[in-house]
């Protein structure tokens, strides 16, 4: 079922609120791309095989992993910006780079305000894992005319 | 003047050096490594004016390459452009002798609030 982006979403325990990632999404695409996104229902139809995963865990006294899922024509969008390159001239390891940075950006950003002894991970990205979880916060955006999911997960 | 960046990601070494074109500091040249021991190494070799470096990498973090560059005697200015924005991580950057912690995401207007006292 779609959530609604009005539902009031939050970490297990409430450290992490769905307005801080949104925040914090918003943040990162006007600065790092110069463009807007736009929270948006669900439901997400980009997954699929040949979806694109980047996850970040951050480990320690609070623990939680951060998880973005986009379609590969979104993660080469985004690495076409990110590299300011033609799509040929990028190979899979660099767009999975872009998407790794994504996660990277926002996982670093939880992690300070959770501000607790925690370490973070170096970005895990590759193909989209069927067994992924929805997400304590999960939230759908519309960015480069197609649609980015991230969720929290605490654990 | 020679700006080092080093991260492991080629993505963030190229948005580094996108928004560094869009301050207005100019007069310099940019380098890149891709880890820690390829940046002592260009440290070492190239002697740049200021490195500017990411904070979580593998093999060696950023605040790791900070301490064997002073350890070497070394006072180059030294910044961290991390996603770790963690007040923890801002202190342990400040005690090594990092000159500025800018957090990621950044514009060109914070990374040259960030270097512009540095670099003058």
């Amino acid at each position: 079922m779609a959530q609604s982006v009005t539902d009031p979403q939050q970490s297990k325990s409430g450290l992490i609120q769905a307005e801080h990632v949104r925040q914090m999404v918003d943040d990162l695409f006007t600065s790092m791309f110069d463009t807007s996104v736009e929270l948006i229902d669900g439901p997400f139809d980009a997954a699929g095989p040949d979806s694109f995963q980047a996850a970040i865990r951050i480990n320690g006294n609070w623990k939680a992993e951060l998880r973005v899922i986009a379609s590969r024509g979104l993660a080469e969008s985004i690495a076409q910006s990110m590299y300011d390159a033609e799509i040929e001239e990028l190979n899979e390891e660099e767009i999975l780079d872009a998407l790794g940075e994504i996660a990277n950006v926002i996982g670093g950003n939880v992690k300070g305000i959770v501000d607790q002894e925690c370490s973070l991970s170096l970005p895990c990205v590759g193909k989209l894992d069927e067994a992924t979880r929805r997400g304590d916060i999960s939230q759908i955006y519309r960015c480069f005319e197609d649609d980015l999911r991230v969720s929290l997960i605490e654990d | 003047m020679k700006i080092l960046i080093v991260d492991d990601s080629k993505a963030m070494r190229m948005i580094v050096t996108r928004t560094l074109k869009q301050t207005d500091l100019s007069g310099y040249t940019t380098l890149e490594a891709s880890n820690g021991n390829e940046a002592l190494e260009m440290i070492d070799k190239e002697k740049p004016d200021l490195v500017l470096s990411d904070w979580n990498m593998p093999e060696m973090k950023g605040i790791e390459l900070l301490h064997k560059v002073r350890e070497a005697g070394n006072r180059v200015n030294f910044g961290f452009v991390t996603s770790e924005s963690s007040a923890e991580t801002r202190e342990t950057a400040l005690a090594a002798g990092a000159s500025f912690v800018l957090t990621k995401p950044f514009t060109a207007d914070s990374m040259q609030s960030a270097l512009e006292p540095v670099l003058s």
